[in-house]
């Protein structure tokens, strides 16, 4: 005899468990599932919030017009406080701002920045507003200035002048390193006894190394043509005076000095203004740094394999 | 009933017990939600209402006031001093007062400047001017600057050269034009947050050196910004509170908001 119920019975004897009606309502339910999933995956519209905020007065996208910003913007448009405005104009109000909020989500979702040299130069000046803010803010006290002037004091001295020849032995293969450094000896004596620095470097066979101008210079374009080692000799050179030859990149060199002028020491009072600024410029550029190296800290920056 | 009349005695003791217990759990849990939807609504109301009526409403205001306090506390204090009266060694404002930079001490003007700040690198902080360096970039010699400080105690009906009070009068109104921001009379323009000159609310003090300091070297004070940082909710509940004691002190000329009328202007 045939123990098993009947196909109808599934349904009908709901007191009695069966795995057949079991299995039956659990693909269902799956069946069911997964279709809301698909609907929602394939029609899915953006994450919405049923209902403004109370502190808001509208959503765009969920982005938020705070009512105290639409009220603010009432009153500046109108030139009356919020309670005397008329419904008219609190709406026009509205919608100039949900327009530009929709103009500046536009302007993201097209990603203007990439393309728009003005729009590149805001963004990067307002995180710059931002960053400079608490330096802007500082005032910095008398000794802070103070000890800032004595880390820089090069920066507030005149700056000094000087007319300073350079001059070479021509190198041949005539000429051994020794010989080059008594002629340079002979011109340097001479120059230190009087003569004028043309007859003294033609008398011994020397030449203008042609790195600076004749005439009068600033010591800091001095400092940029002639070497390092060169421009410490020159710089202890008073007018009338001569070095001893110098060894430079395998040449050797004297300096005359034919006239100079000192660089002038300004004190701290004199300076205090020049000071406060560069100190406020310097605070600024060392939090800006900063700001990029951290940025750059959690940028995923890669470069092509010739910058690399 | 009848079964428990024949149900052992101690068995009765225990329901009565849990019927007690389920009472009690009930009022609890009643009173939380009612609590909770009080406090929600009010919360609601709190963002919801225009800011300046707050503290004439007799329910939100002390809700605002509780939750400014604290929040103030926990957010303000460290500049502005757990009672409010600032620093004169730092430049931070006194809110203790009646006497604004910016606007006119409203509710909403408050909740503005907690909002976005001063100067706070946010576009809509107050950030329309700030205190020239009016002796760095040699505008004054410090002679001249010396004498607008004369003039400034003969404001405030203090001791001053009357000699040199005459001179900084006559640099006030012309060459320094100090009179751009801070008006023909003195009294300030808190659209631009120059304060008034007339009165000793000053944000550094009133000495000759912070004085001097001030117009030589110029000032940028900042306040932080708190959109954001903290929920809008929190940000009124503070302008309520700071608002409201506030209220005892009278008054800076120029922080009236238009068409209010007092002694001072009309005078």
């Amino acid at each position: 005899m045939d123990q098993r119920t009947p196909k109808a019975d599934f349904w009908t004897r709901m007191a009695e468990v069966h795995p057949r009606r079991s299995l039956t309502l659990f693909a269902c339910g799956t069946a069911l599932g997964l279709g809301i999933a698909a609907y929602g995956l394939f029609t899915a519209a953006g994450t919405r919030i049923a209902g403004v905020p109370p502190e808001d007065i509208a959503l765009i996208n969920g982005r938020h017009i705070l009512r105290s910003d639409f009220v603010a913007q009432t009153q500046v448009e109108t030139a009356m406080p919020y309670d005397q405005t008329t419904k008219e104009q609190r709406l026009k109000v509205l919608q100039e701002m949900i327009d530009e909020e929709i103009m500046v989500q536009r302007g993201l979702e097209v990603d203007l920045a990439a393309s728009d040299p003005d729009v590149r130069a805001a963004e990067v000046a307002g995180v710059q507003l931002e960053v400079d803010a608490d330096v802007l803010a500082q005032q910095p006290s008398d000794q802070q200035l103070e000890a800032y002037f004595n880390a820089h004091r090069d920066k507030y001295s005149g700056e000094g002048i000087m007319t300073l020849r350079d001059l070479i032995v021509q190198p041949d293969e005539t000429t051994t390193p020794e010989q080059a450094r008594a002629k340079a000896k002979t011109a340097a004596d001479a120059f230190r006894k009087g003569t004028s620095g043309d007859d003294a470097a033609a008398t011994n066979g020397l030449k203008d190394s042609g790195k600076l101008d004749r005439g009068d210079m600033f010591d800091f374009a001095v400092r940029i043509k002639l070497s390092p080692q060169l421009y410490a000799v020159a710089s202890k050179l008073a007018a009338g005076q001569a070095s001893d030859p110098v060894e430079d990149g395998g040449i050797t060199h004297v300096l005359f000095m034919e006239k100079r002028q000192q660089a002038a020491e300004r004190t701290f009072a004199d300076a205090r203004d020049a000071v406060f600024q560069d100190y406020k410029k310097d605070e600024q550029a060392r939090v800006e740094s900063a700001n990029l190296q951290y940025l750059k800290s959690k940028a995923d920056i890669q470069l092509a394999p010739e910058f690399r | 009933m009848d079964k428990m009349r024949h149900a052992p005695k101690s068995l009765r003791a225990r329901l009565r017990l849990w019927h007690a217990a389920v009472a009690i759990a009930a009022l609890v849990l009643g009173y939380s939600a009612y609590a909770w939807a009080d406090g929600y609504l009010l919360n609601r109301r709190l963002v919801m209402e225009p800011a300046d009526r707050i503290p004439m409403d007799t329910a939100l205001a002390p809700y605002a006031m509780s939750m400014g306090r604290s929040a103030f506390q926990a957010n303000c204090a460290s500049c502005h001093g757990a009672d409010m009266r600032g620093s004169t060694r730092t430049g931070v404002p006194n809110l203790s007062d009646n006497i604004w930079l910016y606007d006119f001490g409203r509710v909403s003007d408050i909740e503005r400047t907690v909002l976005y700040g001063i100067r706070a690198g946010v576009g809509k902080s107050h950030n329309v001017t700030d205190m020239p360096a009016i002796g760095r970039q040699n505008a004054l010699s410090p002679a001249e600057i010396k004498d607008v400080i004369a003039y400034m105690h003969t404001l405030r009906k203090q001791e001053a050269d009357p000699a040199a009070a005459e001179r900084g009068s006559a640099i006030f109104q012309d060459k320094g034009v100090c009179y751009d921001c801070h008006s023909r009379d003195a009294s300030g323009i808190s659209d631009y947050g120059a304060p008034s000159l007339l009165d000793d609310d000053t944000l550094f003090g009133n000495s000759d050196e912070a004085l001097y300091k001030s117009i030589y070297d110029g000032r940028h004070g900042k306040c932080p910004a708190w959109a954001g940082k903290l929920s809008f909710a929190t940000i009124r509940a503070i302008a309520v509170y700071v608002h409201s004691l506030s209220q005892e002190a009278p008054a800076s000329p120029s922080n009236q908001p238009p068409g209010a009328e007092t002694e001072q202007t009309a005078g």
